[in-house]
Formats: C-alpha cells, sequence, structure tokens
C-alpha cells in the first residue's frame, strides 16, 4: 500500500508573502541589518545571530549575579529575617532599565545610516514601478520589527531570570507574575522609547539639514549621543539610593533623568509608588507617547525630503580643502614624521579617522566611557575627602590620567584595526615595502600625539596648581612613562598599516579580548596610581617601583627581538597563525 | 510609432541649467545614441527621461502622455541600467534579480526560470549565490542588464551599459542592443564611446553643456558635419581642445622636474 502525504493546507499568511510589498518588507529588514548606502561593503560585521546574541548577554550575566542578593540563604547568613524582595529590587530594576535603553540606543547609533531609506535605495527601487507610499510603508514595518525584535532580544534573558531571581525565595506565582508584568512591561517601555528618541533625532536631522551638512554632523551627534547614553549608565550606581527620598524631593533633578520615569513606572504597577512616583510614571507613559508621534513625523519628513528628493540633490560630501590642516600636518612633518612612510601613514589615518564612522564611533566609545569612568572617579575621590599623607592626592585621583590614557590608548588600537575601505588598500600594497618595519613606530608616534601634549597641557597646571609644581611634573613623568609602556605592549606584534587589514585582531576571540581589557584597566590604572601614591607618601619607595617601568620595557624589547622576520612583515589580510605559516613555507605544514 | 518623446526638457539645480531644450523622439525599433563630453547634461537627460527627476520646464511623454501623470505605469514598460553599479552589497546577485522581479510583479517560479536562463547566458549562474559586495564592477554591471531585461520592457535606457565589461561581455551586449531595435523595441542609449554609438544606434543625439548640439539618423550627421567617421564628427562638434596638443603637453608635465 502506498501512502500518499497530502500536501499542507495553505497558512493565511502565505499569499501574503508572496506578494510585492512583504519582499519590500523583507528587504526593508535586510538593508537595516546589513548595512545602508554609507556602510562599506567590507566593513566588520558581526552577522544578525551574533549581535542579536551580544546585545542579549549584558542581561544575562546581571541577572546571574543577582542571585546571591535574593537567595534565602545569603539573606540567613546575613541575619535579614524581613527581606522585602520588591524593596530590594528598586536599584537592580533602575540598572535593567538604563542598560536597556543605553543597548537599545546604541543598536540605533550602529543602524544610524540604514534605518531610513538612502541614496542606494533610491538608485535600485525608484526605477520600479512601485509607489512612494508603498516603500514609505515596508520601511516604517520593517522599523516596528525591528524596535520589537530589538527590545525583546536586549531584554530577553532580564525578563525571565530577573523575576525569578528577585521572587525565588517566595513561593507564590502572584507574587512572581505581579513582579514578571511590572518589569517587562516597564523594560519594553523603556527600550521602544530609547529607540524612537534616537530615531527622532536621527530623521530630524536629515530633514532638517542640508545632506552634506547631515553626513558631517551626524558623526559627532552620534558620539555626543554616546557620551550622553554612557552617563546616563553611571548614574545606575549613584541615583538608586536617591530614588527612596524621591518623592520628598519635589524639585529633584532626578525627575528629568528617563530611566527615572520607567522605575515610576514599574513601582506604580507594583503599586509601591506614592504621588510623586506616580506622576512620573505617567510622564513615562506621556513621553513614549510622544517619542512616538516625533519619531513617525520625523521619519515621514526625511522620507519625503531626502529619499524622494534624493535625485535632485547634488551635493557632495565634504572631504579636505582646508587652508589649516595642511598647515598642521607640515609642521608635524618637521617635528613628528620624518619618513615618507610616516608622512603619507599618518595622513591617511587621520584623515580615515575623521571620516569613517566606525572607526570614529569606536574611538568615541571608547573615549566616552573613559571620561564618564575618570568623572566618577572624580567626583568619588572629592565627596571621599580621605586623609592625605605628604600632601600626596588619593590613589583615585592620580588614577584620572592613566584612566583616560588607557581608554584613549585601547580605542585608538581597536580603531585602527577596524578596517575601511579594504579594496582601495592595494595602494599600499603596491607602495609600501613590506619588510620595513615602519608600522610600529608611526602608529607608536600617533598615539603619542594624541596622548602627551594633553597630558602636559592639562595635567602639569592643574596638579601644579592644587599640589605645587614638584608633584605635577612627578606626576606626570609616571602617567608618560605608562602610556609609552602600554603602548609598547598593545605593540608587540603590531605589523598593519592602520585600516587596511581584513580582520581585525579581537573578532577571533572577542570575549577573552574584553576580559583582559577589564583586567588591563585594573593593572594600569587603579594598581599603578595605588603605587605611586604609596611611592610619593614616601619619595625612597621610588627605588622599588620605578625600576619596574624599565624592566618591563627592557622584556618586550627581548620578546620582539626574539621574534622570526616573517611575524614582522606587513599584513593586509588575516592569516594563519605563524607557526602554520612557517610549517606551510617550509612544505611540512597542510 | 513614438515609444518615448522629450519636449523643450530643462533642468536646473541652481540658477544655471544643467540641461536646456533638449527635444528628440525615439520611435519603436530604434536605438538613439545619446554622446557627449563629461558635464554635457547626459546623465540630467536619462534622469528626467527615466522620471527618477523632474524637469523644471518641458515634459517627457509616452505613448503621448506625460510619464509624470502616471509614473509607475510607464515604469512598469522601462527597463534602465544606471551609470552607478551601486547595488545592495550584502544581496547575492540571485537575490538582487529576485527582489526586482518580484518588486515588478513577476511570479515565482517564472521569474526563477528567467533570472537562471538570463546568469547562464551572461555567465554568472556560478557566483549567483554569492554577495554582490564581493563581484567585480564587469559582473555588478551585468546584474543591471539582467535587471532591466527581466520584464521584458518596451523601452530600454542604458546609460553607459559597457562599462567595465570585458571584451566579449561587451560584444554581447553591443548585439543585444542592436538586436532588440531589430525585434521592435525602443533604445535610449547614452555613452561615451563613440565607436560603439556608431555600430550600434540608428540615431544620434550630440549634448554639449546642455544642449542639443546635433540630431538625426547617424549617416546624415556624418554627412552634414562632412568628416568620415563618427569620431570625426564628434571632434569637429564638440571637442574645443587640440587632444593632440594636450597629450603632448601631459608627456611635458610628467617629465618636468
Amino acid at each position: 500500500m502506498t501512502l500518499y502525504a497530502s500536501p499542507p493546507p495553505p497558512r493565511p499568511w502565505d499569499k501574503f508573502l508572496k506578494t510585492p510589498f512583504a519582499r519590500l518588507v523583507r528587504h526593508c529588514l535586510a538593508r537595516i541589518f546589513y548595512g545602508g548606502d554609507a556602510a562599506q561593503e567590507d566593513e566588520l560585521d558581526l552577522g544578525v545571530g551574533v549581535a542579536l546574541g551580544l546585545l542579549a548577554l549584558p542581561g544575562v550575566l546581571v541577572s546571574f549575579f543577582l542571585i546571591d542578593k535574593y537567595g534565602s540563604l545569603f539573606q540567613v547568613i546575613l541575619g535579614i529575617k524581613d527581606f522585602d524582595p520588591y524593596a530590594a529590587s528598586m536599584p537592580d530594576e533602575y540598572f535593567f532599565i538604563a542598560l536597556s535603553m543605553v543597548v537599545t540606543a546604541s543598536v540605533v547609533i550602529w543602524k544610524w545610516d540604514s534605518l531610513l531609506p538612502d541614496r542606494r535605495d533610491y538608485a535600485n527601487l525608484a526605477p520600479l514601478p512601485i509607489h512612494n507610499r508603498t516603500f514609505f510603508a515596508a520601511n516604517l514595518l520593517a522599523l516596528t520589527f525591528v524596535t520589537t525584535i530589538m527590545s525583546l532580544d536586549v531584554n530577553a534573558a532580564s525578563m525571565v531570570a530577573f523575576p525569578l531571581v528577585v521572587t525565588g525565595s517566595r513561593s507564590s506565582f502572584s507574587y512572581y507574575a505581579v513582579f514578571l508584568g511590572a518589569h517587562v512591561t516597564s523594560l519594553l517601555l523603556a527600550s521602544v522609547f530609547s529607540f524612537l528618541v534616537v530615531l527622532a533625532v536621527l530623521g530630524t536631522l536629515m530633514s532638517v539639514l542640508p545632506y552634506r551638512w547631515f553626513r558631517k554632523s551626524s558623526l559627532y551627534v552620534r558620539l555626543g549621543i554616546v557620551t550622553f547614553l554612557l552617563a546616563i549608565l553611571s548614574t545606575s550606581f549613584a541615583v538608586p539610593p536617591m530614588l527612596e527620598k524621591l518623592p520628598t524631593l519635589s524639585s529633584s533633578p532626578l525627575r528629568f533623568l528617563p530611566p527615572v520615569w520607567f522605575v515610576a513606572l514599574n513601582q506604580s504597577m507594583l503599586e509601591r509608588a506614592g504621588p510623586a512616583l506616580l506622576g512620573l510614571g505617567r510622564t513615562a507613559l506621556a513621553a513614549t507617547a510622544i517619542a512616538l508621534v516625533v519619531a513617525i513625523g520625523a521619519y515621514a519628513l526625511s522620507y519625503r525630503r531626502s529619499f524622494i528628493r534624493s535625485a535632485e540633490i547634488m551635493e557632495s560630501l565634504p572631504a579636505g580643502g582646508g587652508a589649516i590642516l595642511p598647515r598642521v600636518f607640515r609642521l608635524l612633518d618637521w617635528l613628528v614624521f620624518r619618513t615618507p612612510f610616516e608622512r603619507a601613514g599618518f595622513r591617511f589615518t587621520m584623515k580615515a579617522l575623521a571620516r569613517s564612522d566606525s572607526q570614529a564611533l569606536v574611538l568615541g566609545w571608547f573615549g566616552g566611557l573613559g571620561i564618564v569612568i575618570a568623572s566618577q572617579t572624580l567626583f568619588a575621590a572629592l565627596s571621599a575627602r580621605t586623609q592625605e599623607v605628604n600632601h600626596v592626592p588619593s590613589a583615585a585621583i592620580l588614577s584620572i590620567p592613566l584612566t583616560l590614557g588607557y581608554f584613549l590608548i585601547t580605542g585608538l588600537r581597536v580603531a585602527f584595526d577596524v578596517p575601511v575601505a579594504l579594496r582601495a588598500n592595494w595602494l599600499f600594497r603596491v607602495t609600501v615595502d613590506p619588510d620595513s618595519h615602519q608600522c610600529a613606530p608611526l602608529v607608536r608616534k600617533m598615539m603619542l600625539l594624541f596622548l602627551l601634549p594633553p597630558l602636559v597641557l592639562i595635567c602639569v597646571p592643574v596638579y601644579t596648581h592644587f599640589r605645587g609644581w614638584q608633584l605635577a611634573v612627578t606626576h606626570t613623568a609616571i602617567v608618560a612613562a605608562m602610556y609609552l609602556l602600554l603602548i609598547e605592549i598593545f605593540l608587540m606584534s603590531f605589523r598593519k598599516i592602520p585600516f587596511t587589514c581584513s580582520m581585525p585582531a579581537f573578532k577571533s576571540h572577542s570575549i577573552a579580548t574584553v576580559v583582559i581589557f577589564i583586567i588591563g584597566f585594573f593593572v594600569f590604572s587603579t594598581l599603578t596610581s595605588t603605587a605611586e601614591q604609596w611611592a610619593l607618601e614616601d619619595p625612597f619607595r621610588f627605588f622599588f617601583v620605578a625600576p619596574l617601568v624599565p624592566a618591563a620595557a627592557f622584556a618586550i624589547w627581548k620578546w620582539r627581538d626574539g621574534m622570526i622576520h616573517l611575524d614582522k612583515k606587513i599584513i593586509f589580510e588575516d592569516q594563519l597563525a605563524p607557526a602554520v605559516e612557517v610549517a606551510m613555507n617550509l612544505g611540512i605544514g597542510p | 510609432m513614438i515609444a518615448l518623446e522629450a519636449r523643450g526638457l530643462m533642468k536646473a539645480y541652481t540658477s544655471v541649467p544643467a540641461v536646456s531644450d533638449v527635444s528628440f523622439s525615439l520611435n519603436s525599433g530604434e536605438v538613439l545614441g545619446c554622446l557627449g563630453p563629461n558635464g554635457s547634461g547626459k546623465s540630467t537627460t536619462v534622469r528626467m527621461l527615466t522620471g527618477l527627476l523632474e524637469p523644471t520646464r518641458g515634459q517627457v511623454l509616452c505613448g503621448g502622455k506625460s510619464i509624470q501623470s502616471n509614473l509607475v505605469g510607464y515604469r512598469e514598460h522601462l527597463g534602465y541600467v544606471p551609470e552607478d553599479t551601486n547595488l545592495y552589497p550584502f544581496l547575492s546577485g540571485w537575490e538582487y534579480l529576485e527582489l526586482v522581479g518580484t518588486l515588478r510583479g513577476m511570479g515565482a517560479s517564472r521569474l526563477a526560470k528567467k533570472i537562471d536562463a538570463m546568469l547562464e547566458l551572461f555567465s554568472l549562474f556560478p557566483h549567483r549565490h554569492s554577495a554582490i559586495g564581493s563581484y567585480s564592477k564587469g559582473m555588478r554591471q551585468r546584474i543591471l542588464l539582467i535587471a532591466s531585461f527581466l520584464h521584458d520592457p518596451d523601452l530600454l535606457i542604458f546609460d553607459e551599459p559597457l562599462s567595465g565589461l570585458d571584451v566579449t561581455s561587451a560584444l554581447i551586449v553591443k548585439n543585444l542592443i542592436r538586436g532588440l531595435g531589430e525585434r521592435g523595441k525602443a533604445v535610449f542609449y547614452c555613452s561615451h564611446v563613440l565607436e560603439v554609438v556608431e555600430k550600434v544606434c540608428s540615431h544620434v543625439m550630440i549634448l554639449r553643456k546642455g544642449r542639443v548640439l546635433a540630431y538625426g539618423s547617424t549617416a546624415d550627421l556624418q554627412q552634414a558635419s562632412g568628416q568620415s567617421t563618427l569620431e570625426h564628427a564628434f571632434v569637429h562638434l564638440v571637442e574645443d581642445r587640440d587632444a593632440v596638443q594636450t597629450a603632448r603637453d601631459i608627456i611635458d608635465v610628467m617629465a618636468a622636474a
């Protein structure tokens, strides 16, 4: 007997999925995820799956770190009898809301060029028989879909794990359900609000500014938003304790912080809000509604102005033409960059850094993070008022230039690894001698140029003013030596011309890189400043501390000296591990 | 039968017009070549003909009606190869053509067959699932050509269609354009390459500084200018620089200390 499987019945949406409109929506989703007009064809692409996973990661990690806090065993050990999970969760709720807003907004910053239709869409789609309103609607639908997916993804882990962690010590399901409802609603709304606000900024800029000025200013606007987001995230440490006093502080500036609105909404849903928090909860709802209206309005305006009129816009992108920059370059040629390679490499690197969004944003992220951490350290140190020995400032105060330098050096190192317009790197392939070993000296000089002038111009006068010139000069010298040491560590195996190599080193082992980055920060900033403070309190101690720097420098020099010639050649694309490469050259490899 | 007609087209981006008073008509079965030096207004004219740009004055007519009155309907019968190969780098060649065909309302099975056949004929079938980002300029150009043929349009507008093509592909496309004319299609062909225009086009329009300098059949144009080839006729009409002397000057500058 033969059995014939009957074809599956058509699903209601099958017919719709085959229509041109559905195809257009799918295409709009793809262009949002894979890049728009300004995206480089060979720029860093993590892939949708990896990107979504990375976005969800912070929520997972933080939820699991909190298990101890809410565990009944932990409360027994601490002797807490009347533990109220709802009350204890408010600071964490604030953190999750701030994190959700920051991560979601970061996605908009990352996808800035591909959210709204651009010239490439115009070139490809405008000659086809599609109404303008059809494409408008398709992209709007895709944007709605992306907003939903992002909000769910960013918050997925904490939506499931955090309520379980918080209410785990209670056996009541209703207790869990109420908390879950409030948590999910406030998180998702915060995420959506954040997405819409940045989208509204983007749309408004596109609508108001001429294309040339939009492109020119969008990088700076994004860097500004990044700094603002980092500041919002950093409030997670200071704001939650103040929230309990909020009802009595009628004119508190906390009322202007968006995460506070959504915490208030959360507390309102948990029926734990007084009149002040109830009002702020309503602000959260109103703000989201306003953001929605403004975002759609700005999108419609920018669509009309930038997309439909694409062919009319004959403006070219700004690039150079100033009179001051060539003079600065000539001066630096005379002072710093002496070889033709260094001069050309410096000009190329600076122009790429200033005009390529991805690279500038990477540097902006690191710089912003450095500024936020340094300013928090400064405020914490000033409010702590620790007792000083021999008029020596605290380790926290001493760590500030080290913190800023660490983030700037790391940011530059990572940014230099991110490729830009790889198809154009043939120019360097045909003109640069791969055995000339000029890359590390060039990058060293550029990094020092970024670091030393501001260090000397800011650090010396500030520390002189507050602590006298001897301490200022000593501290500046120590910081400069540490900068140099860190640069040497970063350049130990560096053999690329910035932006011209196909695969960033951190892409293949990103988690290990993040761990090393965090440990490196504590060693470079916290440990160094503590050691420096210890030495400054009694200058005799410098005899123990000072030799460490030249010893480390000597170790790096020896290590580099022992490298085989092949490992020093300039590279332009990802390669096998050197050992495998040597084996292949000798004819014994795979 | 007139397939496309331009009447007094003028386009001004600023106070200086990019194109002024361009008029011509293109009948079914004709291949009209549009020639002109850089900045002569060829691309602006093409954009107005495709409806991407609205003329400041004048109009483009198709079947006697202004294309602006039913732009979507007009584009259903139009195949267009733009000058820039600005394609989506994250799509494969096949996916791009599938997107274009679907948006043109073609049925899925017919579209798939047509795409496969076209990719095979344009020697792109082995690369059909590679991302366009990895394609050479010539491969991208071939994808654009296929995209313009998929729906069998009556009117084709080509802006430098041979750009980046290898010798064999260029030869195929030249014969193809001639063949399209013989099959009754109306073809507007914009190019810098005089030899190709001379061989492929039945009619020629020469633009200079946004104005029509000459318009007529290729033979008439040569006869009117008193020159033996289209190249000589073009140089006679358009170029105000001595090409031989300019080349010598460049070599002198190269050798200068």
